[in-house]
C-alpha cells in the first residue's frame, strides 16, 4: 500500500519535472524569440557578422547611432542594458568567434546607478538571454555579491520563473522597428515646454531616484570590460551621448555628476573618452524625450561621428 | 541561506536524504546538529562561535540551577544567565543605537569603532529561546539538560533558528530526542505547508515590497493616497513575509518528524486587539506573557498596575524588533490600544464593527514599524491626514502595471484563503494523498510563473 502511494507520488514528481521543463523551453524558445537581444543577435549573425565597429550600451546608443551612416558598424545596444550585461555579451560573442576592432560603449551619468543590478535581481527584461549563454565558470571569482550562479541556473533551468507577463507575447505584437543594422528609429519630437506627461521628472527619477549613484558592481564590470578589450586587442571608446538641456540641468544640480565624470575621466589614460553630452544642448528638436535622440538627431550625430573618424 | 534559494534546496535535499537512511536517533540528532551549524555558519562563520559560546554558557548555568537546592543560588545563577543573554543582545543589537543617542546628547564624544558590528542573524530569536529554557529550568518545569549536543540542537535547529517560532523547551526538546519517521501522507501535508509559505513570500510579500519601498523610502514626496496604499500593502507584506517563513519552517521541520508551534493564526480576522495578539507572532507574544508580563504581576495587583505592565511589555516587545525609536513607538501604540480596549470593555464583548477598528489600529501601527525614522513616520501620517495631492512618487518605479495587478490579486487571494481556510482545508484533507500531491505540484508550477524571484531577505531576519 505504502509502496503504491510512494510510486504514485513519484509519478507526480516526474510529471512536475516534465511540465516544468516544458514551461522553461516554451518560454525560452517561443515566448522570448522576439526579444531585443534575440533580434539583434539574429540580425548580426545573418547579415552583419563581418562588421568590426560595435556600438554597445543601453537605449541611448540604441536610438542615437544609425549604422547606416557609419560604414562597417553594427548597433548592439538594447534598452536598459548595463555594464554587467554588456560584459557578458562581449564575452559570449568573442567565444563565438566574432571579434570587433573597435567598441563604442555608452557612458552615461546613470550608468553606475544600481538600477541595472536591481533589474538583474528581478530577473526581468531580457537578462536571461545572455546569462543562459555563459558558462557558469565565468562567474567564478567575482568580487561582487551578486548571486550569479542563481541567475545562471534560473536562466538555464527555469527561464520562466517570475515571467508570467511574457505570456502577453502569445498574442501578436508590433515589430520592434530595428533597422537591419540594429538601429531603433524614433521620429517623435520632444517639446520641453509642453512636457505634459512629466517625462523629464519621470526619466530623472528612474535614472537617479532610488539607488546609490555609484554601484560598485557596475564599476567592477566596466573595469572588466576595459581589461577584456585590452587583452583581446580591441580598441574601446567610452561615449557620453547627448542629452537635453533641462535633463542636464537636473543631473548637474541634483546628482553627484562630478563624481561620476571623474570616474570616467580616470579611464582616459587607458582608453578614449568622448564627451558629446552637450552636443545638442540648444536643439530640443533632435530629442524624442529628455535624454534620447530622435531619428533626425541620430542622423546628424552618426554623420558627425563618421566625419570625426571615430 | 534563504529558504527560497537554490543553495537551500540542495542543502535540504541532501540532509533529508541522509536523515532517512540513518538508523539511530543519536546519528540523526548529530546530523541535524551538524546541518544546523553549517546552515548558520554559511551566513558568517565567525558568528557561529558567538552562538556556540552563548549556548554553552546557558547550558552550564541551567545545569547549575538544576543541580542546586538552594533557592538563593538558583536565583543567582538565573540572574547571571539573564545578564549574560541581555548584555549580549544589548552589545550586538542596541550598542550602536545607544551610542548614537548618547552622542546626540553629548554624553560621549564619538561613536567608538568597536561598537559598529554586524548584527548576528537571528540573535533575538535564539537568545529568547535560550532564556526561556533557563527560566523553565529555574521554575522546575523541565529538568536541566545534561547533554550539550542535544541542548545545542534545541537552540540551533535550522528550520526555526533565524526567525522562529521561538520554541519552548517543553515542546521541542523531547521531539528532538525521539524523531518519528513521517509517513508519506504527513510529508505531503508538510510540502503543502512549504508551498503555502512560498506562495505568501514569493507571490505576495516580495511583490508588495517593491511598492512599499517606493512609498516609505520617499516619505517626503509621496502623496496622501500613496501613503494609505503603501501602508496597507506593508501590512500584508509583513504578514505574508513572516507567516510565510513560519509556514516554511513548520513544513521543513515536519520532514524530520518535528512539529513546530503555530506562529500565526489569521491575525487580520481578529475580533479585537487582545485577540490580534493571540494570533500574531504567537510564540513571541506567549514568551512575553509567560516570562515578563506574569512575573511583573500581570493584572493581579490592581487595574492600574495591570495597564502599566501591558505598556512595559509592549514597549519592550517593540524594542525587541529593532534598535530604533520607531519600534518603541509601535510597541507603545499597541500597548495603548490594549489599555484603551480594556477600559472601554471591548476586550471581552466587541461588536462586529470593532473588527474594522482593530484593523485600522493595527495598520496605523505599521506606519511606525516600517518608517525609516520618526520624522518619516510623522511625514507619512501628515501626508495621509492632509490627503496630500501629488503623483505616485516612485510607487511603481520598477514595477509594471501587471505587477500592481498581481499585488492586488495576491492580497485578495490571501483574504479569500483565510476566510474560507477551514472549508478549504477540510476539502483538501479528504482527498487522497496522491491527489493532494498533485494539487501541490500544480500550485508550485503556477508559483514558478507568477512568483517574484528577487532573492529578497525575510524582513524578520534583521530582528
Amino acid at each position: 500500500m505504502k509502496r503504491k502511494l510512494d510510486s504514485k507520488i513519484l509519478n507526480w514528481f516526474l510529471a512536475f519535472g516534465i511540465i516544468h521543463f516544458g514551461c522553461h523551453f516554451f518560454h525560452q524558445y517561443y515566448l522570448m524569440k522576439d526579444t531585443q537581444q534575440n533580434q539583434k543577435e539574429t540580425l548580426f549573425r545573418n547579415l552583419h557578422s563581418e562588421k568590426r565597429i560595435w556600438f554597445m550600451g543601453d537605449s541611448h546608443p540604441m536610438l542615437a547611432i544609425n549604422p547606416g551612416f557609419i560604414p562597417d558598424s553594427y548597433n548592439w545596444a538594447t534598452r536598459s542594458e548595463n555594464f554587467l550585461l554588456t560584459y557578458f555579451k562581449i564575452k559570449f560573442l568573442l567565444n563565438q568567434g566574432f571579434k570587433p576592432k573597435h567598441i563604442y560603449l555608452g557612458a552615461e551619468l546613470h550608468s553606475f546607478s544600481a538600477q541595472g543590478k536591481a533589474l538583474i535581481l528581478n530577473h526581468e527584461l531580457d537578462d536571461g538571454w545572455w546569462a543562459s549563454k555563459i558558462s557558469p565558470f565565468e562567474f567564478k571569482g567575482n568580487e561582487s555579491q551578486i548571486p550569479f550562479l542563481r541567475w545562471w541556473l534560473t536562466a538555464n533551468f527555469a527561464s520562466h520563473a517570475g515571467q508570467f507577463y511574457h505570456l502577453k507575447f502569445l498574442f501578436p505584437k508590433p515589430e520592434m522597428g530595428f533597422s537591419d543594422k540594429g538601429f531603433f528609429s524614433d521620429s517623435t519630437v520632444w517639446n520641453p515646454e509642453k512636457d505634459s506627461f512629466g517625462l523629464l521628472t519621470k526619466k530623472f527619477k528612474s535614472h537617479f531616484g532610488k539607488y546609490d549613484l555609484v554601484d560598485p558592481v557596475q564599476l567592477e564590470f566596466l573595469n572588466k570590460i576595459v581589461d577584456l578589450t585590452q587583452k583581446e586587442g580591441i580598441k574601446l571608446s567610452l561615449i557620453k551621448y547627448p542629452v537635453s538641456k533641462p535633463y542636464l540641468h537636473l543631473a548637474y544640480t541634483k546628482t553627484k555628476s562630478n563624481q561620476i565624470d571623474s570616474i570616467y575621466q580616470g579611464f582616459s589614460g587607458k582608453i578614449e573618452v568622448l564627451d558629446y553630452r552637450t552636443y545638442f544642448l540648444n536643439s530640443p528638436e533632435f530629442f524624442s524625450d529628455p535624454d534620447h535622440l530622435n531619428n533626425a538627431g541620430a542622423k546628424i550625430f552618426s554623420l558627425m561621428l563618421k566625419k570625426q573618424g571615430n | 541561506m534563504l529558504f527560497n534559494s537554490i543553495d537551500f534546496l540542495l542543502f535540504f535535499s541532501l540532509i533529508w536524504l541522509i536523515f532517512r537512511k540513518l538508523p539511530s536517533q543519536k546519528s540523526k540528532s548529530y546530523l541535524l546538529l551538524g546541518a544546523s551549524l553549517f546552515f548558520y555558519g554559511y551566513w558568517k562563520a565567525e558568528y557561529l562561535l558567538l552562538l556556540l559560546a552563548t549556548s554553552f554558557i546557558d547550558f552550564e548555568l541551567a545545569k547549575k540551577i538544576g543541580g542546586s537546592d538552594s533557592p538563593l543560588r538558583r536565583k543567582i545563577w538565573l540572574v547571571v544567565s539573564l545578564i549574560s543573554n541581555i548584555s549580549n543582545l544589548i552589545f550586538f543589537k542596541y550598542g550602536l543605537f545607544l551610542a548614537k543617542n548618547l552622542s546626540q546628547f553629548h554624553a560621549i564624544d564619538s561613536i567608538p569603532d568597536w561598537i559598529q558590528v554586524v548584527l548576528p542573524l537571528g540573535i533575538s530569536f535564539y537568545t529568547f529561546q535560550a532564556m526561556g529554557y533557563v527560566i523553565d529550568v529555574f521554575r522546575k518545569r523541565i529538568p536541566a539538560q545534561t547533554n550539550f549536543s542535544e541542548f545545542l540542537l534545541f537552540i540551533t535547529f535550522f528550520p526555526q533558528l533565524v526567525a522562529g517560532p521561538i520554541e519552548r523547551a517543553t515542546h521541542l526538546i523531547g521531539q528532538l530526542k525521539n524523531f518519528s519517521t513521517p509517513t508519506t501522507e504527513k510529508l505531503v501535508t508538510a510540502t503543502g505547508l512549504i508551498c503555502l509559505g512560498f506562495w505568501k513570500k514569493l507571490f505576495i510579500a516580495d511583490r508588495l515590497g517593491v511598492f512599499v519601498d517606493g512609498t516609505f523610502n520617499n516619505a517626503s514626496e509621496a502623496s496622501g493616497i500613496q501613503c494609505v496604499v503603501g501602508t496597507i500593502f506593508f501590512g500584508f507584506q509583513i504578514y505574508c513575509d513572516f507567516s510565510g517563513y513560519s509556514d516554511m519552517a513548520r513544513g521543513l521541520a515536519r520532514f524530520f518528524g518535528i512539529q513546530l508551534m503555530l506562529n500565526f493564526n489569521k491575525p487580520y480576522l481578529a475580533l479585537n486587539l487582545t485577540d490580534f495578539w493571540r494570533r500574531w507572532h504567537i510564540s513571541l507574544s506567549g514568551w512575553f506573557r509567560d516570562y515578563l508580563y506574569y512575573p511583573l504581576g500581570g493584572a493581579k495587583n490592581g487595574i492600574a498596575t495591570g495597564y502599566r505592565n501591558i505598556l512595559i511589555v509592549f514597549i519592550i516587545s517593540g524594542i525587541w524588533h529593532g534598535a530604533n525609536w520607531t519600534f518603541a513607538l509601535w510597541g507603545l501604540w499597541h500597548g495603548l490600544g490594549l489599555v484603551v480596549e480594556r477600559i472601554l470593555g471591548f476586550s471581552k464583548n466587541p461588536g462586529s464593527l470593532y473588527r474594522f477598528i482593530t484593523l485600522f489600529w493595527v495598520f496605523i501601527g505599521w506606519i511606525f514599524f516600517r518608517a525609516n525614522s520618526l520624522a518619516d513616520a510623522s511625514l507619512i501620517v501628515q501626508n495621509i491626514l492632509e490627503l496630500k495631492p501629488g503623483p505616485w512618487s516612485d510607487f511603481n518605479l520598477y514595477g509594471s502595471d501587471w505587477e500592481l495587478l498581481m499585488a492586488v490579486l495576491g492580497i485578495l487571494s490571501l483574504a479569500l484563503y483565510e476566510i474560507f481556510q477551514t472549508r478549504i482545508t477540510r476539502k483538501l484533507l479528504v482527498l487522497n494523498p496522491e491527489k493532494q500531491a498533485g494539487l501541490i505540484a500544480i500550485a508550485f508550477l503556477i508559483l514558478i510563473w507568477v512568483g517574484k524571484f528577487k532573492g529578497q531577505d525575510f524582513i524578520y531576519f534583521q530582528f
